[in-house]
């Protein structure tokens, strides 16, 4: 399976999106939340270094003055504070009343409780069960330069989480948001870039196919652009080499006319005298049969060209509504002569009024050469029949024989000019073998198809498909 | 006896038709250039001009054109080349037949049969202007009648002019642009499937199968003639 660039390009750059935006947003999240942390902190240590001086000089005085001075602080702080002995036990718990658990008389153990205690001051964040994120300063209470105890507050931070979880959601947003416009960038920037190379693809293929006047209309100011100029330029490069060698054909094969038409007539001039020993006539007899045959392969030829040119102008503009009975009628006419010397029966199959539209001379002599070969290649007595007919859009010719039929080895070649199946039948037949290469040129011009079945020494059955018009 | 003048510049080829000519007891008088053909033509007497569509000093198309202008002389074209046959055919022109090289000598005595016997047509003094009979195919042009034998059939106007310019010269191929020009005229240029359309009614009326018509012929390839059923072929 191949990956089509655009959706590549979309991957890679929704990858790098990802990354950088998700990496810059991470980075800028842990910062934040730091910074609103350690604020948060000094804040609290600063109060609690505030409200252990106040409470210093109480401490062992007046045990209900202080826990009144605790309560008053826990509630204007919107915090628990909790003074511990130097021992580590709960002196006073300014809570007391309102927590769950009553901690005074309690021990607690806990790292911040010994750091405090050995004169530190610090503060740690921790999520409790049921109470959410918490954060803890122990400061030392000192009176006279001694530790009498330590001052424990816990207070909730649910307002920096909230604002953290407010801010990993645009973060989230964000990162949502610049992935759906790079996704919709790239893949306006894919479309933009293979378009072009896609016409670029199905252009090159038609003219791979033949069609030689393939261009391709890409303005754009950049190296696809360029591809686009140089493959206009290959194309019309193609196309006039064709041209000068269609024309080279073309002009030989007329040149050559004009002096088989002279051999000709002094042939018949010469044959019509009487006076000839039998050796001569036959020698000129053999003579006047290589001139016909070069002047056949010299029409051959100037059909095929002229095929040739008109696929490639690819103009219809003189093609006509042709009626195929009139033609098979016609074709069987004028090859009578033929079936007749060879004692053949010769019919035309064509009951309802078939038409096409197309190139009259091309068509005639893809039928004729057709019922020629036929005729050519059917013994004696044998019979040749044209039919024709119509199935939904597609009209049909049949030349069915009862022929020599085609070698199955043979039968893929059949149509590639001069080829000739490799046996003495054939040769002594005649021709150049470009009779049913003609037959496949006029065929593919009209659009149509050509479809061959024999069985050697039964006969063969040539069929040609071609689209059908609607007329009347 | 049939008098014929041969234009062309290739010698061997013009001996070798002079001969043959002469076997069958016709004499042909040979020039072998454009201007030359023209002023021999001219100065009469001939029945038929074999003009090459090359020739030095005034090309065949150049010398017919000209040759057009005053004189009815039977011209059958020869040439290597076919695709000028439009042109060559066509009402500028006005060959009546061309051939192209290489060709039997059998194939051009049948296109001077057929030529000399339009020509024939074309001359009976009082005929062509009223009336013509080519074997079953009657054209009254007085009534605008058309009879296939002798029954009469109906046929428009247009069917009738078309009819009557094909019948006019029997056995020779109009392409469908110049049915065309002469019978629609010049604005309908390069319109050629009015032609096909209008054959096509011409031949549901006149011939008892179209696929195999006895009268209205197709040249495939080129155009459209009216057989002359009398016409030795």
């Amino acid at each position: 399976m191949r990956f089509k660039l655009g959706l590549q390009l979309t991957a890679v750059f929704l990858l790098i999106t990802f990354l950088v935006v998700g990496t810059a947003g991470y980075l800028f999240f842990n910062t934040f939340r730091r910074r609103l942390i350690d604020e948060r902190s000094m804040a609290q240590l600063t109060q609690t270094n505030i409200i252990a001086s106040g409470v210093a000089p109480l401490i062992g005085e007046d045990q209900v003055e202080a826990r009144q001075i605790l309560r008053t602080r826990s509630r204007e702080v919107g915090a628990r504070l909790v003074f511990l002995d130097p021992r580590g036990r709960v002196a006073l718990d300014a809570s007391a009343g309102m927590a769950e658990r009553h901690l005074e008389g309690e021990r607690l153990d806990h790292p911040l409780v010994e750091s405090a205690l050995a004169g530190g001051q610090e503060t740690s964040v921790q999520f409790l069960d049921g109470v959410g994120w918490t954060m803890y300063s122990t400061v030392p209470v000192i009176r006279r330069g001694e530790i009498i105890g330590v001052l424990f507050v816990s207070e909730g931070i649910d307002d920096i989480v909230a604002a953290l979880v407010d801010l990993s959601r645009q973060l989230a947003f964000y990162l949502g948001a610049s992935g759906i416009i790079v996704m919709l960038a790239t893949i306006g920037i894919g479309q933009y870039l293979t378009a072009p190379l896609g016409r670029l693809t199905r252009a090159a293929e038609r003219l791979g196919a033949g069609n030689l006047a393939e261009r391709v209309d890409i303005r754009r100011r950049n190296e696809v652009g360029r591809l686009g100029e140089a493959f206009n330029r290959m194309a019309a490069q193609l196309e006039q080499v064709d041209r000068s060698r269609r024309r080279f054909i073309g002009d030989a094969s007329h040149e050559m006319r004009t002096p088989l038409g002279t051999a000709k007539i002094v042939l018949e001039s010469l044959l019509a005298q009487q006076t000839h020993d039998p050796e001569t006539r036959r020698a000129l007899q053999t003579i006047e049969e290589g001139v016909d045959r070069l002047a056949g392969l010299v029409n051959s030829l100037l059909v095929l060209t002229r095929l040739e040119h008109a696929k490639a102008s690819g103009s219809e503009e003189r093609w006509q509504d042709i009626d195929l009975r009139e033609l098979a009628h016609q074709v069987s006419a004028d090859c009578r002569p033929l079936a007749d010397e060879k004692a053949l029966r010769l019919e035309v199959n064509a009951a309802n009024l078939v038409e096409v539209h197309g190139d009259e001379d091309a068509l005639y002599r893809a039928v004729r050469n057709l019922v020629e070969n036929a005729i050519r290649y059917t013994p004696r007595d044998g019979r040749v029949e044209v039919a024709v007919g119509r199935v939904g859009a597609r009209a049909f010719l049949q030349v069915r024989d009862t022929g020599n039929g085609i070698a199955p080895e043979d039968l893929p070649y059949i149509f590639e000019r001069f080829y000739r199946p490799d046996d003495a039948r054939s040769r002594q037949a005649g021709g150049f073998g470009l009779g049913l290469a003609i037959v496949s040129e006029a065929v593919e011009l009209h659009g149509g198809r050509i479809d061959v079945s024999s069985k050697p020494d039964e006969g063969t059955v040539m069929t040609i498909e071609l689209p059908a018009a609607d007329v009347e | 006896m049939m008098r014929v003048l041969l234009v062309e510049d290739e010698t061997g080829f013009a001996g070798g038709l002079k001969r043959r000519f002469a076997q069958e007891g016709i004499e042909v008088d040979m020039v072998s250039d454009g201007r030359q053909g023209l002023d021999r033509a001219r100065s009469g007497g001939y029945d038929l001009v074999l003009l090459d569509l090359m020739l030095p000093k005034m090309d065949g198309i150049e010398v017919c054109r000209e040759l057009r202008r005053n004189s009815e002389v039977p011209v059958i074209m020869l040439t290597a080349r076919d695709d000028d046959v439009d042109k060559i055919l066509g009402l500028e022109i006005g060959a009546d037949d061309y051939l192209t090289k290489p060709f039997n000598f059998r194939e051009l005595q049948a296109r001077i049969r057929a030529v000399m016997r339009r020509a024939r047509v074309r001359n009976t003094p009082g005929v062509n202007e009223e009336r013509i009979q080519l074997g079953g195919l009657i054209l009254d042009a007085r009534r605008r009648a058309v009879l296939v034998d002798g029954d009469p059939v109906d046929v428009t106007a247009r069917e009738f002019d078309l009819l009557w310019l094909l019948a006019c010269h029997p056995e020779r191929v109009f392409t469908r642009e110049e049915l065309l020009d002469r019978i629609w005229g010049f604005d309908h240029h390069g319109d050629t499937r009015m032609v096909n359309v209008q054959v096509r009614r011409l031949r549901q009326k006149i011939e008892s199968d179209r696929a195999e018509p006895r009268f209205l012929r197709t040249k495939w390839g080129v155009g459209y003639y009216l057989i002359d059923e009398e016409c030795p072929r």
